[in-house]
């Protein structure tokens, strides 16, 4: 287990040097920071001056080594538009980020895996039709057109919930509930799957002949056994939450990841940017880090197996 | 996809709009006073930023020496009067007892601390070129200050006017970032609490030298969406939005909920020629050609039909709220049987393939406006084609002069209101963003002396030669002025200023 998750980390660290390489790579080539701080609103010496100032003078070979040694040492950089360390930065973001991918998560979890349940135990019935269309609808509808229309609808119209901002726990729900709406769709289609597919399996006739209530059967064995491919995509759909979810937060002006990471690209503030995908790359690791040990609590065959390993 | 946003939404919204049934009357003022702005302020410290976002909302926590009314018209600001004592010195008598928010004393120390800070190459402030004439900053006593230039700067108050806020030297020395995280001036409002990209909080400091503010709090929040920024207006959760983009002026028009009020402008929309190395046998490189272009531009079909009315034609490089800007010197007129005439004679009877570069969303109406540019351009038989690229790339390559396409759709702005500002920058020869390079001899040298201008008289006198000879040679397609638009809460009383500042002392709520 211990070699596996070394290995994985090894891994994990060559895929984020090609992550940040790439990133790097694009930034430096497509635009020039010195000029879009400034705007056309200064002098040439300005922007030599700031070009200096940053190193962006140097040939693109010493930018790069520079830039990773500081990284390997654990050191982010400054920002050049806001003048602080990166990982302050990014940390202030990590609070609203992680409220709303959970909210996200928990709108995702609580929507989708009811609905995936309804369907297959109605399967073929039209109670399934009418959940696998809310579902279709739900990954269908851009995330901007529905935030709008609950804007629209909840915070012009009604007034009951605030347009946008953060605070409160009433500007939460709009954003969650868009966010969340996505992939609830997502999880709900892959619980109907997952529950079909075990249905199908012989030992759910067994439970079924031995005299199990249907209820008992599709909690206590069938649910169970559905749950890997469910949980694996939560998962990574929280991972992706985390990472920004830069149209719900500038629908609804929520500042977490995405809008950082956004802002910085448009300005090719260079090391924010770099952060920020740097940041996006361990979030990632770390859920799917996290899930392979959930598997092991779900499914004791696993945790047998490693055992003997 | 953010442009289908703001379409899709405002559609939407004009069916609320109109329904005036649910706007509820309020009995009291709204309280805080909450301003929209797209983007959240980058700094604290003004001496790290000239981006307008942060600008903005430093204008109601820092003061400048001097300031500057909604008419440009240069007032007393920390300094209660200037003068030139010689040619190359100007000295400034400063208010006296006023203290920084933190208590620390405003004084003639505090003034040249400021100015040495945002000259110094390490602070690393991106205005500091407008400024760099200044030589040295002399104490004369605790309420005089002396400064020194390089050259005769008759215009140094005009550049005061905007640049130069004044920072509590302890405080900034205390630490690199500590304005950076908590700004202290000693204006009108005072820093109460910042959540990045979301709200800065203000409240009024009742010992401002000008008087208490008549609001006494103001939020500034970031709200990227403009179709989320315009819902808040409706809601009544935001009462104030600058830049509002052309889709959005009919819906506030229309609504009960809010009002549109329109301010002068110091921008102006070109498509400028691109006459970097230009082979003698272009098209382009002919003087008739450019002139041909400006004609067959109707520039009120475009304001009427994009811009819903708001902004006006521009003759040359310069608005009349610019000083020096002639208004004698008329907009070329829309007279394509003309361009059509100059072509021919430049030897161009069938025209010639063109093209422009443009953004989509960097500049209000940018696209659609080029887009009707080109449209206006094929019929007199100039075969013109769009691109549409990121603005920090095509920046990049205009900077770089390596610019494929023959035309540059862009905006020009100048903050301190000076008419000989923009064709430094834009058409100078070596202006920073000119592409007329190697460009006109006697248009660089009327730049150049404008330049060394010793008073304002000669300045102006200068700045018209430059107006006649930057028409007669048109290196660029001057169109119109760009628009300085805000949506209000129909009973806030604020006049939008051409700087763009969003300073808050100014406004406040109308009586029921």
């Amino acid at each position: 287990m211990i070699e596996y998750v070394i290995r994985r980390l090894a891994l994990s660290v060559v895929a984020m040097l090609g992550v940040i390489t790439i990133v790097f790579l694009l930034l430096h080539v497509s635009g020039d920071p010195a000029t879009l701080l400034v705007s056309q609103d200064a002098t040439q010496q300005d922007i030599d001056r700031i070009r200096q100032a940053y190193g962006l003078d140097q040939p693109l070979s010493v930018q790069y080594a520079r830039f990773v040694t500081r990284v390997v040492r654990g050191d982010l950089g400054f920002s050049y538009r806001q003048g602080l360390p990166v990982g302050e930065l990014i940390v202030e973001r990590l609070r609203a980020t992680f409220e709303l991918a959970m909210a996200g998560l928990a709108v995702a979890v609580l929507l989708g895996v009811p609905l995936g349940m309804i369907a297959a135990a109605r399967h073929g019935s039209a109670v399934d039709t009418a959940a696998m269309t809310v579902a279709l609808l739900g990954t269908s509808v851009p995330s901007f057109w529905l935030g709008l229309l609950l804007i629209i609808i909840f915070g012009v119209q009604l007034g009951w919930l605030p347009v946008s901002g953060y605070g409160s726990f009433q500007h939460l729900l709009m954003p969650a509930f868009v966010l969340g709406g996505f992939y609830a769709a997502q999880v709900s289609r892959l619980t109907r799957t997952s529950l079909l597919e075990v249905l199908a399996q012989d030992f759910i006739r067994t439970a079924r002949a031995k005299g199990l209530a249907a209820r008992a059967v599709l909690l206590k064995h069938v649910l169970r056994n559905a749950a890997l491919p469910v949980l694996t995509v939560v998962g990574l759909d929280f991972g992706r939450m985390l990472g920004g979810a830069v149209v719900v937060e500038t629908v609804f002006a929520w500042p977490g990841m995405g809008r950082l990471a956004v802002q910085a690209v448009l300005g090719r503030d260079f090391p924010v940017v770099q952060g920020a995908a740097i940041m996006g790359a361990v979030v990632f690791l770390t859920v799917s880090l996290m899930i392979d040990l959930l598997y092991g609590w779900v499914d004791p065959r696993l945790r047998a197996a490693t055992h003997r390993a | 996809m953010m442009r289908t946003m703001a379409a899709l939404g405002v559609a939407a919204l004009l069916v609320i709009a109109s329904d005036p049934g649910t706007a509820e009357a309020q009995a009291q003022a709204p309280d805080p006073l909450v301003v929209a702005q797209g983007v959240d302020m980058q700094t604290g410290d003004p001496h790290k930023t000239t981006l307008t976002h942060a600008v903005n909302v430093l204008a109601n926590i820092y003061d400048t020496l001097i300031g500057r009314d909604a008419g440009l018209t240069l007032k007393p600001g920390l300094a209660l009067s200037w003068r030139a004592v010689d040619a190359t010195t100007w000295e400034f008598k400063l208010r006296q007892g006023v203290t920084f928010h933190n208590g620390e004393p405003f004084n003639a120390q505090a003034v040249k601390f400021s100015f040495e800070r945002m000259l110094d190459p390490k602070t690393r402030w991106p205005g500091a070129g407008a400024l760099r004439p200044i030589k040295s900053v002399t104490v004369v006593d605790d309420a005089t200050v002396r400064f020194t230039t390089e050259r005769p700067w008759p215009l140094m108050p005009r550049y005061l006017g905007y640049y130069g806020m004044i920072v509590p030297p302890a405080l900034a020395q205390s630490g690199e970032d500590a304005l950076v995280r908590h700004p202290v001036g000693t204006g009108p409002y005072r820093f109460v609490r910042w959540v990045k990209d979301d709200r800065v909080e203000l409240e009024a400091n009742a010992d401002f030298w000008g008087g208490k503010p008549r609001i006494s709090r103001v939020t500034f929040r970031a709200i990227p969406s403009e179709s989320s920024r315009l819902a808040e207006l409706l809601a009544g959760s935001v009462h104030l939005m600058n830049l509002v983009p052309p889709e959005l002026f009919k819906p506030i028009q229309d609504s009960p909920r809010a009002k549109l009020v329109e301010g002068r402008s110091l921008s102006v929309y070109f498509v400028i020629a691109n006459l970097v190395n230009i082979a003698r046998d272009r098209p382009l490189a002919d003087p008739r050609v450019r002139q041909a272009l400006n004609h067959a531009i109707d520039r009120q079909a475009i304001l009427a039909s994009i811009m819903h009315n708001v902004g006006r034609p521009v003759a040359t490089v310069c608005t009349e709220v610019m000083l020096g800007c002639d208004a004698s010197i008329s907009p070329f007129a829309y007279d394509p049987e003309r361009a059509r005439a100059l072509l021919r004679e430049a030897g161009y009877p069938n025209g010639f393939e063109f093209s422009i570069t443009t953004t989509s969303g960097a500049y209000p109406g940018d696209r659609d406006i080029t887009l009707a540019v080109a449209d206006q351009l094929n019929r007199v038989g100039v075969r013109t084609r769009v691109n549409v690229t990121e603005y920090g790339v095509q920046l990049k390559t205009v900077q770089s002069r390596q610019l494929a396409e023959d035309g540059w759709f862009t905006r020009f702005t100048d903050f301190f209101g000076l008419s000989t500002i923009i064709p430094f920058r834009a058409f100078y020869s070596q202006g920073e963003w000119s592409l007329w390079r190697p460009g006109h001899r006697e248009f660089d040298q009327l730049i150049e002396a404008a330049n060394a201008a010793r008073d304002e008289t000669q300045m102006r006198d200068l700045s018209r030669r430059i107006q006649t000879v930057y028409k007669e040679e048109a290196p660029a397609i001057s169109l119109f002025t760009a628009p300085n638009v805000y949506g209000m809460h129909p009973d806030l009383e604020w006049t939008p200023r051409p700087d763009l500042l969003l300073t808050m002392f100014d406004a406040g709520w109308r009586r029921r």
